[in-house]
């Protein structure tokens, strides 16, 4: 009996230590005691404006790597959105944001454009809109020059280039060339991609080899992280079974000739766009290597060498039981400094 | 097409072969379904949406296990599935359901590879049930325990993952009876070889079991990034580890049970210089008593859970409520989104996530606004009561729980909320008061309501929330085979509320009104055959009712669903 009890007494005493010594151990741990997220009165106080919505600037060049800047300042954070509209077309930038200050952080225009065309010079509205009490402000701006993109242009469509391997199926419809009677976000033309082929994906390719370019190639940076491939592209309203792909590839032996069989192959492969034109932009060290539209270990060294790429090729696919199908594309362009904006 | 055919037809072929040739080294297993439904939607005034929609399909599950010898077991499941409409082959699809094997190596340790199904602890790797579900009556169930199935969601809170697990126990002759040890490593996200690496999901649990009266444990689990299988040299981590006590002693007539588990959580990035890391931690204490069966059994239990908690293994949720129903998923003139409704909850699989997420995703608070996130949901502290009793004949079998929650810090402000839960069930079995009926005669009812107050100087921000379910179910039996079940369950919200929203490193960047007056009913009936205990046909009649007063953007509309269900497990 006295044995029993003595093991008893241990038991509860072990259990005792288990029990405190976790509490203690987890207690100890610090935790933030302030509260979380923003404070509501920020958010759900009165609404009053503080200070005009105004402009840093009447006339910007953006050619001189201007910017203009848009100020504001409320009493709470609200939702506001700045709309940017050229007199002379329905080019439009849009910037929004949550905040209770419009500044050069959040409110700087650089030239680039929302909805296309591109802007032009000339005079552009400005509004600005704010959620919590539905108000407008307004202000104009004076775009006496307009931003340069920088970095190598593949290619802009506004004419083919004898150097582009260009191939489209026989199906019906086939639209493989160049087309002017839509806005384009630059320039004056762009590459029409359409067609219904019921007896393969493909619909038609487009190689760009380096040689088309120019002289040196991409002209592209060893550093994967630096080079931004940038194209525009267009998706009907009712048109939603197009696939564009585009491969990128590599010739890392510098036999002139891209093998598929050991050398990389990158990809980016876009569906569900959205309607309309689009700018798409990827970072080069970005790519992933695919198969069948899964990623997969690339054949070759397995290193991104933006510097040894030989070809890109653009190929428009579609559900050969799906129907007829379009897209639209213009300006390729490797950027450096971040993806393009046009 | 033709070759999986083939392949099925082949593996069943040489399933039965073997079985009739050697016993049951290896034999056949599996499910069917056929499922039939005619829906119809009614808005007033809507005149674009096609108000009926007709849906069903067969399907069949065929398992192939193998047992080659006496300590290995082989499983592997093909799906066939034909939605109505799909005639010689066109509209069916073959899937590979799961596949796993297990064993014993040299008698002591077990393993599983493959398709396993896995849990620890509710604050450390636990499948919380979805909301509504605590309350079903038996026809609600017709068409959720087939979601249930599809998920692999099981009664015991188990996630469905792929990897391995290993375990064994270690006997003791002195001292200590046993030490139990279980680990586990599954692979949660493969690598695409760009910026997105392999994710894995590993940890386990060990147990000293000192003897019947006392247990302690540890649990260990962390989510992690691997890094150098894809060039990010970021990765992700949330380890979390706990620690877990359970205490039996007779006290008179009183037998009490004491159970407590605490621990640490962190959630961080490397090498990602945005990412702030989150640190917390948690306890929870619970104290059983029970007195024989006279008696009902109380529990008492408190809980601190951190604003920073995180353990994804536990608070992953299984409906998204971001995702939209796929039956009328628009509806109205405007063509807006439909609510999911708690029809949709019960047989709408779309909605459901058979994965681990590491944010914590978006819930309704018209169905659950006090642990959307289960016991493991960050910035709770309190007490809950608890009540179990069944009278000696097992007429009356009731549940009640009652909640006391606050949050641990506040948000926006330093005022709290505070939550108040009212759960009660209850189960009457009317036919044990009647001899001579000797065929079930059931009554059932769940209530739970759930009220959040949060007041501060800022009336706008001020919180007043308040929901309540209620679900009358009944059965009755009409011979050996034939049963009539049916249910009303209402569920009514009221108030505003102020929903989080989180930045990609589960921070609140800002608050979200929520505004609802949402009146909701659904009337189900069904006929219930059945053949045996795996093998069921009925035939239900569903009625849903929805509005909500304060959204004028999502006008009422009412579903009606005639549907014929037959399920077989063999």
């Amino acid at each position: 009996m006295k044995m029993i009890l003595n093991k008893t007494s241990i038991m509860n005493r072990f259990a005792a230590f288990v029990v405190i010594g976790t509490m203690v151990f987890t207690v100890g741990c610090e935790r933030v005691t302030e509260p979380e997220g923003p404070n509501l009165t920020d958010l759900y106080g009165d609404f009053t404006v503080l200070e005009d919505f105004k402009t840093s600037q009447d006339d910007v060049d953006f050619s001189a790597n201007e910017t203009v800047y848009f100020s504001a300042r409320f009493s709470t954070i609200t939702s506001w959105t700045i709309t940017i509209k050229s007199s002379t077309s329905d080019a439009t930038k849009i910037i929004e944001g949550r905040s209770n200050l419009i500044n050069e952080e959040n409110g700087t225009w650089d030239g680039s454009t929302t909805i296309f065309p591109s802007f032009g010079t000339g005079a552009c509205t400005v509004e600005l809109w704010t959620e919590a009490d539905s108000s407008k402000q307004n202000a104009n701006v004076n775009v006496t020059g307009l931003r340069v993109p920088n970095g190598t242009v593949v290619a802009d469509f506004e004419a083919i280039n004898p150097d582009w391997n260009i191939f489209a199926q026989s199906g019906a419809n086939m639209s493989f060339k160049l087309a002017s009677d839509k806005t384009v976000p630059q320039g004056s033309r762009y590459f029409d991609m359409g067609g219904a082929v019921n007896w393969d994906w493909l619909i038609g390719l487009i190689d760009f080899p380096a040689k088309s370019v120019g002289p040196n190639g991409f002209g592209l940076s060893s550093n994967p992280n630096e080079s931004y491939f940038n194209v525009a592209l267009y998706r009907p309203d009712t048109i939603t079974n197009g696939v564009v792909l585009f491969q990128f590839k590599e010739d890392e032996n510098g036999d002139g000739n891209f093998n598929e069989a050991n050398e990389d192959m990158y990809s980016v492969e876009l569906k569900g766009l959205d309607a309309g034109w689009q700018i798409v932009s990827i970072k080069y060290s970005d790519m992933v290597a695919l198969e069948n539209g899964q990623p997969t270990a690339p054949k070759g060294n397995g290193l991104h060498n933006p510097d040894k790429l030989e070809m890109i090729s653009c190929l428009f696919l579609a559900n050969p039981s799906s129907g007829y199908s379009q897209a639209l594309m213009d300006y390729m362009i490797f950027t450096t400094d971040g993806p393009l904006k046009l | 097409m033709i070759q999986k055919k083939y392949i099925v037809v082949i593996a069943l072929t040489l399933c039965s072969t073997i079985t009739l040739g050697q016993g049951k080294k290896v034999w056949a297993s599996g499910a069917a379904r056929s499922v039939f439904q005619q829906n119809k939607l009614n808005s007033a005034g809507d005149t674009i949406t096609p108000t009926n929609l007709n849906s069903g399909n067969t399907l069949v599950d065929v398992a192939l296990n193998a047992r080659p010898n006496a300590n290995t077991f082989v499983h592997a499941m093909v799906r066939v599935r034909n939605d109505f409409g799909g005639f010689w082959g066109s509209g069916v699809t073959f899937d590979m359901r799961q596949m796993y094997l297990k064993g014993l190596v040299n008698d002591a340790v077990r393993y599983q590879l493959g398709d396993i199904n896995y849990k620890l602890s509710p604050y450390t790797f636990f499948n919380n049930q979805e909301e509504l579900s605590s309350h079903q009556s038996e026809v609600l169930n017709i068409y959720r325990d087939m979601v249930h199935y599809d998920l692999f969601y099981t009664d015991d809170n188990t996630w469905r993952q792929q990897g391995a697990a290993v375990d064994f126990t270690l006997e003791f002759s002195k001292a200590v009876k046993e030490l139990q040890v279980n680990s586990f490593m599954f692979r949660n996200r493969p690598t695409d070889f760009g910026q997105s690496s392999e994710r894995i999901f590993f940890g386990g649990n060990a147990t000293l079991l000192q003897s019947d009266k006392l247990a302690v444990g540890l649990n260990y689990v962390d989510m992690m990034d691997v890094l150098g299988t894809s060039r990010s040299e970021m990765a992700f981590h949330n380890p979390v580890i706990t620690g877990t006590t359970e205490i039996h002693q007779k006290v008179n007539a009183y037998d009490l049970s004491f159970t407590s588990e605490s621990g640490i959580s962190e959630m961080y990035t490397l090498n990602d210089p945005n990412a702030k890391g989150l640190r917390d931690y948690f306890y929870d204490l619970d104290l059983k008593i029970t007195r024989g069966d006279k008696l009902p059994s109380l529990s008492v239990n408190y809980i601190n859970v951190g604003p920073q908690f995180r353990s994804v293994g536990a608070q992953s949720r299984r409906i998204n409520f971001e995702s939209q129903a796929q039956m009328f998923n628009r509806y109205g003139n405007d063509q807006v989104v439909r609510p999911v409704t708690q029809l949709d909850m019960m047989q709408d699989a779309s909605l459901y996530q058979p994965t681990l997420s590491m944010e914590l995703q978006r819930f309704a608070p018209q169905y659950d606004n006090v642990q959307p996130y289960g016991k493991a949901t960050p910035n709770r502290k309190g007490l809950s009561v608890n009540a179990i009793h069944s009278t000696n004949n097992e007429l009356i079998n009731v549940d009640a729980t009652y909640r006391m929650l606050s949050e641990v810090v506040g948000q926006g402000t330093d005022e709290l909320r505070t939550f108040n839960v009212i759960d009660l069930s209850a189960l009457i079995r009317l036919d044990t008061l009647m001899p001579t009926f000797k065929h079930p005669l059931e009554v059932s009812l769940g209530i739970t309501n759930q009220n959040t107050q949060r007041d501060i100087a800022l009336d706008t921000a001020d919180v007043d929330f308040t929901s309540t379910m209620v679900d009358l179910g009944v059965k009755v039996g009409l011979s050996k085979d034939f049963a009539i079940i049916g249910s009303y369950r209402m569920i009514n919200a009221k108030g505003l509320e102020f929903l989080n929203t989180r930045n990609d490193y589960s921070e609140i960047v800002d608050f979200e009104r929520f505004n609802t007056e949402m009146n909701q009913s659904i009337m189900s009936v069904a006929l219930r055959y059945t053949f045996d205990e795996k093998n069921h046909l009925n035939i239900v009649w569903q009625k849903l009712n929805y509005e909500d007063a304060a959204n004028s953007e999502t006008p009422a509309f009412d579903l009606s669903q005639f549907g014929i269900v037959y399920s077989m497990y063999f």
